[in-house]
């Protein structure tokens, strides 16, 4: 386990000794299983038996064998997502040992970002369990953090059938219960479910006190206390020393006093005084052990004392004891909950803690920081450095606190627990930050992860401006960082140089931030080129990183870039690189190669290459799991191959999915229009032209188009969508016969989108333009507009591109390809005729031979000694003996090996590694 | 910031009541407000004073919710 975790905080709370067991309720959480609730919820104030009914629940003898439980009782720190998550997978490994060590996600570096990623990663690997896992989640009030909460509620929509979530809190938790609670997929145990029945307050009374109450004592009881189950406890610990229990509870009843308070008095009364204290000065402690409370509270037991509290004999007067009063504590039922089954570790209950609490503050206000401080020097001795920061600024101890802050800032922000160091920071008086440029820069950073407005941000890099020159290459780069969400473009630029100029070649981390800033402003700010340049480095810088989720992440988005521009091959390289690195050991890929296989099934559906419609396929189901609005892009493509194969049921179906997928997801409008844009090209290849018109009339975009909306900046929409509305505009003014509309049009378009440098653009509509010259019998200049469609796209060898415009553009392509001069474009011509003859492209030889990686998932090292083997006339227990390896080895990687070269034999696969170069 | 958060983050008196009695000694623990039995039956505390904005108000809140006391009323005394 991680380090810096608490292992105490997963430990499942053992029912205490005296339980009254509640077989109702555990009914009803059997049943919840039951019936396959993925979620229960425990919602009922603090000492209403939650935690209780909970362990008894996990010890109950019917629990099925092939269930298994893991705990979390979170606590404020919690609220930072990073940390969360950390917790969320040692509480896993509690039960199931390896889980989760295969991803390729250290949380050493997890990004706030990844999260979803991660936890995806989580529910794949916990479909793959054959047990059923519960999760229980304590104290969930303490949550209040909107990412945690969709962290949750990512898991809970997403969750396997085999696991279930339990969550106890004092308040509803802020999840979407609503839906979940219609469909019966949720189970709820609340207040008035745990009050206790007169018979439940017998029962438990015959347990603490060793004695049959009266009925009308049960009833009082049950009725002053509400059923409360902390209540009714304290009142028998109160109960136990009195001589006339009935008096106790007639007193009881009889006084509308504040339960607690009675009865806290009740129970302190009844102690000695040294064991007052102890309470009193530990009530500081979220967490508590012998040695620790030793540091609090000086006491010296008197041989009387050790027989007052009953102990044991054998423990001497003067030897350590706080393990005896907490000994003490636990045995009679004080409140005190043990979080071992080595009483090293103990917490009281939080109702108790608050209530001494407030008795301490009373009785020695001036002691309280003394006691916080010293708590601080004793984590911090003990290495617990997050509740020794904690106990230092609660004991005004700034000095120490900011030091220790200072030396653990690195690693906390490596671990992205970002919200525990913001915490930490905006506890600390000013005067202890301006000093320190570590805790600046790494504030500035924090605040710029979380969104906190800029001026705040802007006025802690300014500090740095006077600190030492080691700095200024990293403020540099959060400025710019800062600028680009200003819509500062220019500034950005200039910062992000500056910053790579000054930043030395160790510091990865800030450089590759700088490369991505410079990047994304220069594309935003229309220069695409030096734009895709800077991501590329950024991309370079970040493969050093060992962070392969970033790594991936960056060369999908280069890859998107180059696709864009029409640089399939370049594009589709970056891809396989992506692949590679989003691929495990046992060829299992992460979700993130959903994105990847999408926009390679895109490039070989643009290629004509059969294979495109199972990459898709792939990509789809995989980008699924993230539930991505990045899948439309896969419907899409997907829905044009049907649409090529005339199979429009699965095009309109895809439609559909596409609809619902942008409907339910609200991040931008652009996902919906784009759903629209896709909608009509559908009706006009499906010759439901006025359903289009309609369309198009409202847009605005059936007559008299406004070509300058293109490049309004300030109109978001329009400024990112027209250029791929217009195309679909033109079809369907093709469609109805405006020839001449559409020409004149297009060759306007034409003129902005090559000063753009929008090549594959360029190309579509150059084909547009084409088709609308013929359409008016202009066949000379259609043929050249053809032609310089070709000539732009012969490089990157898109063929469905000109497929897709049908039998017209067949006709026109025939008395094309006759006049082409060039042999290679005539070559490429008479491809795509053959192309449109015969419905699908014969495999590219050319293509493949030079690229022997054209793979979708390629031979590792290991399976490639295989095939060469397989290459010789060794059997295959030769080629174990060979290798080093059981039968059993060879065989899987065998069967691998034909499952990615796409055979079902030897000779199948040694043929096909020849031809891939691969031999 | 707009005029009504302002509004909402100024200083103000609020009269919370809730069900049972609380002791006095128990203002400290609440912002100092001022801790007062109202009525015997059925019994009702009531907290006062100045709050100094919405945040400090529900920590007051979650403070009376965490030691179990049922909340009646909370309102704005002008």
């Amino acid at each position: 386990m991680n380090s810096s975790l608490i292992a105490t905080k997963l430990y499942i709370p053992r029912p205490p000794v005296d339980l009254v067991s509640r077989p109702r309720l555990l009914e009803k959480l059997d049943n919840a299983l039951q019936q396959g609730c993925g979620l229960i919820v425990l919602s009922a104030p603090a000492g209403a038996g939650k935690t209780t009914l909970l362990s008894e629940w996990i010890d109950s003898p019917i629990s099925d064998k092939n269930t298994q439980f893991s705990w979390i009782s979170l606590d404020e720190g919690d609220n930072d997502s990073a940390h969360f998550m950390a917790y969320l997978l040692a509480a896993i490994q509690t039960v199931i040992p390896h889980f989760g060590e295969s991803f390729p996600i250290g949380l050493q570096s997890l990004q706030p970002a990844q999260m979803e990623a991660l936890m995806t990663l989580m529910i794949n690997e916990l479909s793959g369990l054959t047990n059923r896992l519960i999760l229980v989640l304590d104290d969930y009030h303490l949550i209040h953090t909107q990412k945690v909460h969709s962290t949750l509620a990512f898991l809970l929509e997403h969750r396997p059938w085999n696991f279930h979530l339990v969550i106890a809190a004092r308040a509803d938790p802020s999840l979407p219960v609503a839906l979940l609670r219609s469909r019966g997929m949720m189970t709820e145990i609340r207040l008035g479910d745990l009050r206790f029945t007169p018979a439940e307050t017998a029962s438990l009374m015959k347990l603490l006190l060793d004695r049959q109450l009266p009925d009308d004592d049960v009833l009082a009881l049950t009725s002053r206390t509400e059923g409360w189950a902390a209540g009714l406890q304290m009142a028998a610990a109160s109960m136990r020393e009195s001589e006339d229990i009935s008096a106790f509870i007639r007193d009881f009843s009889g006084s509308n006093r504040f339960i607690l308070d009675y009865l806290v008095e009740q129970v302190l009364q009844q102690q000695p005084p040294f064991v007052q204290e102890f309470l009193f000065k530990t009530s500081i402690l979220e967490r508590l052990c012998p040695p620790l409370c030793e540091t609090l509270v000086e006491i010296h037991l008197s041989p009387e004392d050790i027989h007052s509290l009953g102990l044991p004999d054998s423990l001497n007067a003067g030897s350590p004891s706080s393990q005896a009063v907490l000994e003490y504590l636990e045995r009679s039922n004080l409140f005190i909950v043990p979080l071992d089954d080595h009483r090293c570790w103990y917490r009281y209950h939080h109702l108790f803690t608050d209530l001494l609490g407030q008795r301490l503050h009373q009785l020695h206000p001036q002691s309280i920081p003394e006691l916080h401080c010293r708590a601080a020097r004793w984590f911090a001795q003990n290495g617990f450095m997050a509740e020794a920061i904690d106990h230092a600024l609660e004991g005004k101890d700034f000095e120490t606190a900011a030091n220790w802050v200072e030396e653990v800032v690195e690693k906390t922000m490596m671990r992205s627990e970002v919200v525990t160091f913001l915490d930490w920071v905006e506890r600390l008086p000013e005067p202890f930050i301006k000093d320190r440029p570590l805790l600046c820069i790494n504030h500035a950073w924090a605040m710029l992860l979380n969104g906190y407005p800029g001026e705040m941000i802007e006025a802690r890099l300014e500090i740095l401006d006077n600190a030492d020159d080691l700095f200024t290459g990293k403020t540099l780069s959060l400025r710019g960082y800062l600028a680009i969400f200003r819509g500062q473009n220019s500034q950005a630029i200039a910062f992000a140089k500056q910053a790579m100029e000054l930043l030395p070649k160790q510091d990865s981390f800030f450089r590759s931030l700088s490369a991505v800033v410079l990047g994304a402003a220069l594309y935003s700010e229309g220069d695409e080129k030096a734009g895709a340049q800077a991501i590329e480095m950024a991309a370079r810088v970040s493969m050093g990183m060992g962070n392969v989720m970033i790594q991936v992440i960056v060369l999908v988005y280069l890859a998107e870039l180059y696709r864009k521009q029409g640089q399939l091959h370049k594009a589709y390289s970056l891809y396989q690189q992506a692949l590679e690195r989003a691929t495990q050991e046992k060829g299992k890929k992460l979700p993130i190669a959903g994105r990847v296989l999408l926009g390679m099934g895109e490039i070989l559906r643009e290629w004509n290459n059969p294979r495109a419609e199972e990459v898709l396929l792939e990509g789809i189901e995989l980008s699924g799991q993230w539930g991505s609005v990045s899948t439309l892009s896969g419907f899409f493509s997907l829905a044009h191959i049907f649409m090529a194969q005339n199979n429009w049921a699965k095009a309109n179906d895809l439609a559909q999915k596409a609809r619902q997928l942008a409907y339910y997801s609200n991040i931008t409008e652009i996902d919906d229009l784009i759903v629209d844009i896709f909608q009509a090209r559908l009706w006009i290849e499906q010759g439901n032209l006025s359903a289009a018109r309609e369309w198009f009339m409202t847009e605005g975009l059936y007559r008299d188009i406004d070509i300058d909306e293109m490049e309004k900046k300030d109109d978001f929409i329009a400024y990112h969508m027209r250029k791929y509305e217009y195309p679909v505009a033109m079809r369907l003014w093709l469609a109805e016969g405006r020839f001449i509309e559409a020409q004149a049009f297009l060759e306007g378009l034409l003129i902005k989108l090559e000063k753009w440098e929008r090549p594959l653009l360029v190309i579509e509509n150059r084909i547009l333009l084409a088709l609308a010259l013929y359409g008016q019998r202009k066949i000379e200049p259609a043929i050249n507009q053809l032609e310089i469609a070709l000539r732009l796209a012969e490089p990157e060898g898109f063929i469905r591109i000109f497929l897709n415009e049908g039998e017209t553009l067949h006709a026109l392509l025939k008395l094309t390809v006759d006049k082409l001069e060039t042999t290679s474009l005539r070559v490429y011509g008479q491809r795509l005729l053959q192309a449109f003859s015969s419905g699908v492209i014969q495999s590219e030889k050319r293509e493949i031979s030079e690229k022997p990686s054209a793979l979708i998932e390629p031979l590792s090292d290991r399976e490639m000694d295989v095939l060469r083997l397989l290459a010789s006339s060794l059997s295959t227990p030769e080629i174990a003996t060979e290798l080093v390896v059981s039968v059993h080895t060879v065989r899987s990687h065998i069967k691998n090996i034909y499952s990615k070269l796409d055979v079902h034999n030897r000779i199948g696969a040694v043929e096909r590694g020849k031809e891939l170069g691969l031999l | 910031m707009t005029r009504a958060n302002t509004l909402v983050n100024e200083p103000t008196i609020y009269e919370i009541r809730v069900k049972g009695r609380l002791d006095e000694k128990w203002s400290e623990w609440f912002h100092n407000l001022t801790i007062h039995f109202e009525n015997e039956n059925p019994p009702v505390t009531v907290l006062k004073g100045a709050i100094a904005d919405q945040s400090m108000l529900r920590s007051i809140l979650n403070k009376l919710w965490d030691l179990n006391l049922t909340l009646l009323s909370v309102n704005v005394n002008n």
